[in-house]
C-alpha cells in the first residue's frame, strides 16, 4: 500500500498551478508580443476613418502631442519631414537661437484649442477623401516673453521688443459659408487613413486650375536606379533632356506619392513645352553633352549623399563653345568665340583663380591671377577701414566644411533622388558645422553696422 | 546565519520580474500633455521609423516580449530551474534598461513610471546577480 506524504504533495501541488500558470501565460505573452510586433490595427498609426484622422491631428495639435501628430502623418511624408525638422531643432539649440532647455514635448508660450470641429468629407478617389472643417472653434494663445528663443537672439533684441501681453485670438468656422475654403485631404494606406500635406497641396492646386480628377491608371510609377549614383547621374541627364517623366520617375515613393498620382494633369503642358524649348535650343544650335560625371556616394543613415567629384560638359552653339571641366579639385571654364576669334579661359585652382584671353592659336592676350587672401586684403584696404566699423568680420564661420550632396534614398531595391532630403539634410549639415561664437560675433557685427548706418541716415 | 534557500530567491526575482513588466505600462513620458506608457512610446517609436538600427529593433523587439521572459522566469521557477529563472529575468532587466536609457536621453519629458521602472529593474537586477551566483554552478550542468 502506497504511504502518500502529505506535507510533499502540497508543494507539488503548488507546482504544478504555477507550472500551468507558466504556460499558459507564456501562449498568451506569445500572442500578445506577436500582434505588438506585427503592429495589430489598435496598435497601427494612422485613423479608422478619413475625419478621424484630422480630429486625431487637431487633439494632438491642442495637446502638443509631437508623437501623436506624427503618427497621424502619410509615412513617406512623416519620414521625409519629421526627422531633419527634429536634427534642425536641435542645431538651433545648439547655436542658441533657441532656448538650449526647448523641449519640443512641450514648447512654451503657445497654446491651442480645439472645440466642436466639425468635418464634411467627399470622396475624391478609391483612397483619397477631401475632409472639409465646417464648424467649430479655435482659441490660441501666444505669450511671447515665453517663446523659447535663445540668448543669441535675447541678449540682443531692444528691451521692450518683446511685447510683455498675452496674445488671444479666437476663430470659427462658418458652416453656412460655403465659399469656405478648408480642404484638407486624407489619404488611406494598408486600411488606414492619414493626413497629407502633399495630397493636400496638390487638391487644392487641381481644385484651383479646375483640372478633372486624375485618372488612377495614368499614374507615374517610380522608377530608381541600381545605384545612388546611377540615380544621381540620370537625374542630371534628364535635367539636361528636359525629361520631366523621367525626372518624377525617380522621385522616391512615399515622399513624392502625390506627384506621381497629380502629375499626369500637367505632364502634357510640360512634356509640350520641353518640346518646344529643344526646338529653340536646335534653332541656334544649341547642344548640351554631359561627357563625364565623377561621383561618389557615402552612407547616412539607411541613405546615402552622392557627393560631386568632378566631371565635363560642353555647351556648343552658333556663335559659342563653352566647356565646364572639373578634375582633382582644378575647375576650367573655356568659351571660344569662333566668329572674333577669340578664346576666354578661366581656371580656379585652391583659393586662386587665373583668367586668360587668347586667340584661336593659343597666343595669350591678357592674363590676369588672383587669390581669395589678394581679394580679402582688396576689401580691407578700399571697404573695411572706412565702410566698416572696426574693419571686417571673420565671415567663415565653420569649423570644418559640411558633407554635404545629393540626398538618394532606397526602396524596394531601387534608388531614387530625394529633393526634399537635399534640401533639408543640406541646411541641418551647414548648421551642424557652424561655430556658435563665431556666429555671436558675427551677428554682432551685423548689429554694429546697422546701428551705425542709421544713425548716419 | 543561514542564507534563504535558492527556492526563496528564484521566487524573489519572478515577484521582481512581474512587478518589472508591470511598470513599463505606466506613465513613462509626456509628448505636450499627453502620458504615453513605455509600451506606447516604444511601439510609436518603432512605427515612426525611429528605431532604424538592427541593435535598436532587437532591444525594441525584446521590450516587447517582455511578458514571455516574466512567465518564462515564472514556468523555470516552477521546474525548479533558478539559474534560468537568473536568465529570463537578466534579459528583462537588460531590455528594459536600455530602452528606458534611450527614453530618457530623447526630447520626452521623462514621468514617473520610468523612474519607478528604473528602480524595479536595479533591484529585479539585484536579485538576478544573487540568485545567479547562489546557484551552484552543478545545477547548470544539471539543467
Amino acid at each position: 500500500m502506497a504511504v502518500v506524504n502529505v506535507e510533499e504533495e502540497a508543494p507539488d501541488t503548488r507546482r504544478r498551478v504555477l507550472l500551468a500558470v507558466g504556460v499558459l501565460g507564456l501562449f498568451a505573452a506569445g500572442i500578445f508580443a506577436a500582434f505588438a510586433i506585427g503592429g495589430s490595427s489598435e496598435t497601427s498609426a494612422g485613423a479608422e476613418t478619413p475625419q478621424g484622422a484630422y480630429e486625431q491631428l487637431f487633439e494632438s495639435l491642442a495637446n502638443e502631442d509631437l508623437i501623436g501628430a506624427a503618427e497621424i502623418l502619410l509615412p513617406g511624408e512623416r519620414d521625409s519631414l519629421i526627422q531633419p525638422w527634429f536634427d534642425m531643432v536641435e542645431q538651433y539649440k545648439r547655436l542658441e537661437v533657441l532656448d538650449p532647455a526647448l523641449d519640443l514635448s512641450a514648447v512654451p508660450g503657445i497654446d491651442l484649442e480645439f472645440s466642436d470641429l466639425e468635418f464634411e468629407t467627399t470622396q475624391i478617389s478609391e483612397d483619397l477623401m477631401s475632409v472639409k472643417l465646417v464648424g467649430g472653434t479655435a482659441v490660441s494663445s501666444v505669450d511671447p516673453m515665453k517663446l523659447p528663443l535663445g540668448p543669441l537672439v535675447l541678449d540682443r533684441l531692444p528691451e521692450g521688443t518683446i511685447p510683455d501681453e498675452i496674445e488671444t485670438g479666437i476663430g470659427s468656422v462658418d458652416p453656412l459659408d460655403l465659399n469656405q475654403d478648408n480642404g484638407l485631404v486624407a489619404v488611406r494606406r494598408d486600411g488606414r487613413w492619414y493626413v497629407s500635406l502633399w495630397y493636400t497641396v496638390a487638391e487644392a492646386a487641381r481644385e484651383q486650375g479646375g483640372l478633372p480628377l486624375p485618372d488612377p491608371s495614368d499614374r507615374i510609377r517610380p522608377r530608381g536606379e541600381s545605384t545612388a549614383e546611377l540615380a544621381v547621374e540620370e537625374f542630371v541627364r534628364s535635367s539636361i533632356d528636359l525629361d520631366v517623366r523621367r525626372l518624377i520617375e525617380l522621385l522616391p515613393p512615399g515622399e513624392a506619392d502625390a506627384l506621381h498620382d497629380y502629375a499626369p494633369l500637367f505632364l502634357d503642358d510640360v512634356e509640350a513645352a520641353g518640346r518646344e524649348t529643344r526646338n529653340l535650343m536646335g534653332d541656334i544650335g544649341l547642344e548640351i553633352d554631359l561627357v563625364r560625371l565623377d561621383l561618389t556616394s557615402i552612407p547616412r543613415g539607411p541613405d546615402r549623399i552622392v557627393q560631386f567629384n568632378g566631371g565635363e560638359i560642353l555647351f556648343t552653339s552658333d556663335y559659342v563653345d563653352v566647356g565646364f571641366d572639373v578634375t582633382d579639385g582644378k575647375v576650367t571654364v573655356d568659351a571660344v568665340i569662333a566668329q572674333d576669334e577669340v578664346r576666354f579661359s578661366l581656371t580656379i585652382v585652391d583659393d586662386c583663380f587665373e583668367f586668360e584671353i587668347s586667340d584661336l592659336d593659343g597666343e595669350i592676350q591678357d592674363l590676369q591671377r588672383e587669390c581669395a587672401s589678394d581679394v580679402e586684403n582688396m576689401i580691407e584696404e578700399f571697404l573695411g577701414q572706412e565702410v566698416f566699423v572696426g574693419g571686417l568680420p571673420e565671415f567663415d564661420i565653420f569649423t570644418e566644411q559640411p558633407v554635404i550632396g545629393i540626398y538618394t534614398v532606397e526602396r524596394d531595391g531601387q534608388w531614387y533622388v530625394s529633393p526634399l532630403g537635399t534640401l533639408l539634410d543640406t541646411q541641418v549639415e551647414v548648421l551642424a558645422v557652424i561655430d556658435k561664437d563665431k556666429l555671436a560675433d558675427l551677428v554682432d557685427w551685423f548689429i554694429v553696422q546697422a546701428e551705425e548706418n542709421l544713425a548716419i541716415l | 546565519m543561514t542564507p534563504p534557500p535558492i527556492a526563496g530567491r528564484s521566487r524573489d526575482v519572478v515577484a521582481a520580474t512581474f512587478v518589472l513588466v508591470g511598470t513599463v505600462f505606466l506613465p513613462w513620458a509626456e509628448s505636450g500633455s499627453v502620458s504615453r506608457s513605455g509600451w506606447s512610446i516604444v511601439g510609436s517609436a518603432r512605427r515612426l521609423g525611429v528605431v532604424d538600427s538592427t541593435f535598436g529593433e532587437l532591444f525594441a523587439v525584446g521590450f516587447f516580449v517582455l511578458p514571455i521572459f516574466a512567465f518564462a522566469a515564472l514556468t523555470m521557477f516552477a521546474l525548479d530551474r533558478p539559474r534560468l529563472v537568473a536568465a529570463a529575468s537578466g534579459l528583462a532587466v537588460v531590455a528594459t534598461v536600455v530602452v528606458a536609457a534611450a527614453v530618457i536621453r530623447s526630447s520626452l519629458g521623462p514621468r514617473w513610471g520610468l523612474w519607478l521602472n528604473v528602480a524595479t529593474a536595479c533591484v529585479d537586477g539585484f536579485l538576478t546577480i544573487r540568485l545567479w551566483r547562489s546557484s551552484p554552478i552543478s545545477r547548470v550542468l544539471e539543467e
